[in-house]
């Protein structure tokens, strides 16, 4: 049986047996050099090993796997002669609160069901209504796997919300585009266009929206593209029909244009979101900005609380007056750290880092207001 | 027998580790188009971002001995 060989494995291996043994060594001969060159081996040994990519598929496997589901999903709506609309359904149109459904119905122009309607299809992956058929969006465990990365379900956000972290999920999280550049706009009829620009996509080779059965008003894109509007379908609350999609010329910059349906409740409600998801969302960047904010202002105050002893110390103590405490030399003292420090400058110091804090913090409830 | 290397031993080496690590956390960063490396670039960041905050806390040990010590 042949044993195959990971190279990094080996190699991490090798690093930590090696640091061990020079650790080792240079406890027993008292060596500080072979101490560096263990610790460093020990160090990156486990670095190594800590940073291994999780199971990664060669693209063109996955190409060749996934294409043909896409390929049949178009030849199926052109065998039913569907030539309708292509609408993503938010979860509100179903029983089960997380789910998204494409809708597509028998002829142009015609309205969309009631959720009562739909919900007695819900459960078949394609399913087919005397108006039209439901099926299950291509994109739609992608957005799953969105809502897995963000920690929190996509129904909790809104678009302003989505607007920032999907290109966050995106690029960082998920890696599956190199950018991701998402605008809105709102024309004088109320309804909102949402832009979609994604710069060299994963899935971009493999899936030409452009294969699409072409008597449709509307498209089901590709995994990417679909799960952008199963994400929006559920942010907003809203059908979502996927207008446009335009790849360049080589491939890399792929724009898609999306249109929120049903805009005749007001505004202040289609942007509106529960407080408390607006709290999950953000609490990535915001977070780290609180801890920032809050060890700076602790920082400032222990250095102000120390020049206030100091102070009250020297009056008390030794009968100094105010200027030459704040201003005299402090040559020869540990205070001075041999640079000539006075305590002015510490109490400067600690004011500055004291208002950082208290700026970044104020910004911080600002912002959430 | 003892361990070599003194407390001051160890700050230097996790300067120089953070240092290291940080830069090329930043390089290998998405946001600047390499999504084609096969590691798990969070991890790393993580680690850089510990490891510096392990040099702060000596720096900071460092800075409160020389202010305390009579």
């Amino acid at each position: 049986m042949r044993i195959k060989i990971d190279f990094a494995q080996a190699l991490s291996i090798i690093m930590l047996t090696l640091g061990t043994i020079a650790l080792t060594t240079s406890i027993m001969f008292i060596s500080t050099i072979l101490a560096f060159i263990g610790l460093g081996l020990v160090f990156w040994g486990v670095i190594l090993i800590y940073i291994r990519p999780e199971e990664y598929t060669k693209k063109v496997l996955l190409e060749a796997a996934l294409s043909p589901s896409l390929a049949t999903l178009n030849q199926m709506i052109q065998e039913f002669s569907y030539k309708g609309d292509v609408t993503y359904l938010p979860p509100k149109y179903f029983a089960d609160p997380e789910t998204t459904k494409i809708y597509i119905s028998k002829h142009k122009d015609t309205s969309l069901p009631t959720p009562e309607q739909i919900q007695k299809y819900e459960n078949q992956p394609v399913a087919r209504t005397p108006q039209g058929m439901l099926l299950t969006p291509p994109g739609i465990q992608l957005s799953k796997l969105l809502e897995k990365s963000l920690g929190t379900t996509l129904i909790r956000t809104d678009l302003k919300n989505l607007q920032q972290n999907l290109p966050r999920l995106f690029i960082e999280n998920l890696e599956i585009a190199e950018n991701l550049e998402i605008r809105t706009e709102d024309d004088i009829t109320k309804s909102i266009t949402i832009h979609a620009k994604i710069t060299k996509p994963f899935y971009g080779d493999t899936f030409k929206e452009a294969e699409e059965p072409s008597q449709l008003t509307g498209l089901i894109g590709g995994p990417i593209c679909s799960a952008i509007a199963c994400a929006l379908t559920k942010a907003t609350g809203k059908p979502i029909v996927m207008e446009t999609f335009q790849p360049s010329e080589d491939g890399k910059i792929i724009e898609a244009t999306y249109r929120v349906l049903e805009t005749t409740e007001p505004r202040e409600q289609t942007e509106k979101a529960p407080t408390e998801a607006a709290e999950v969302i953000k609490l990535h960047p915001s977070r780290l900005s609180n801890v920032a904010g809050l060890f700076l202002i602790a920082l400032g105050s222990t250095i102000l609380v120390w020049v206030g002893w100091l102070t009250w110390y020297d009056i008390t103590t030794w009968s100094k007056d105010l200027i030459l405490i704040f201003f005299g030399s402090r040559t020869g003292e540990t205070m001075s750290l041999g640079i000539g420090m006075r305590v002015i400058y510490y109490f400067l110091i600690g004011l500055a880092l004291l208002f950082s804090g208290l700026i970044m913090l104020v910004r911080r409830r600002r912002r959430k207001v | 027998m003892q361990f070599p290397l003194s407390f001051w031993d160890i700050s230097l080496w996790l300067a120089v580790t953070s240092i290291i690590l940080l830069i090329t956390s930043e390089l290998i960063s998405p946001y600047y188009g390499k999504t084609n490396l096969l590691i798990n670039k969070k991890r790393l960041r993580n680690v850089a971002l510990t490891v510096s905050t392990l040099f702060l806390i000596t720096v900071a040990i460092r800075i409160a001995t020389i202010i305390i010590s009579p």
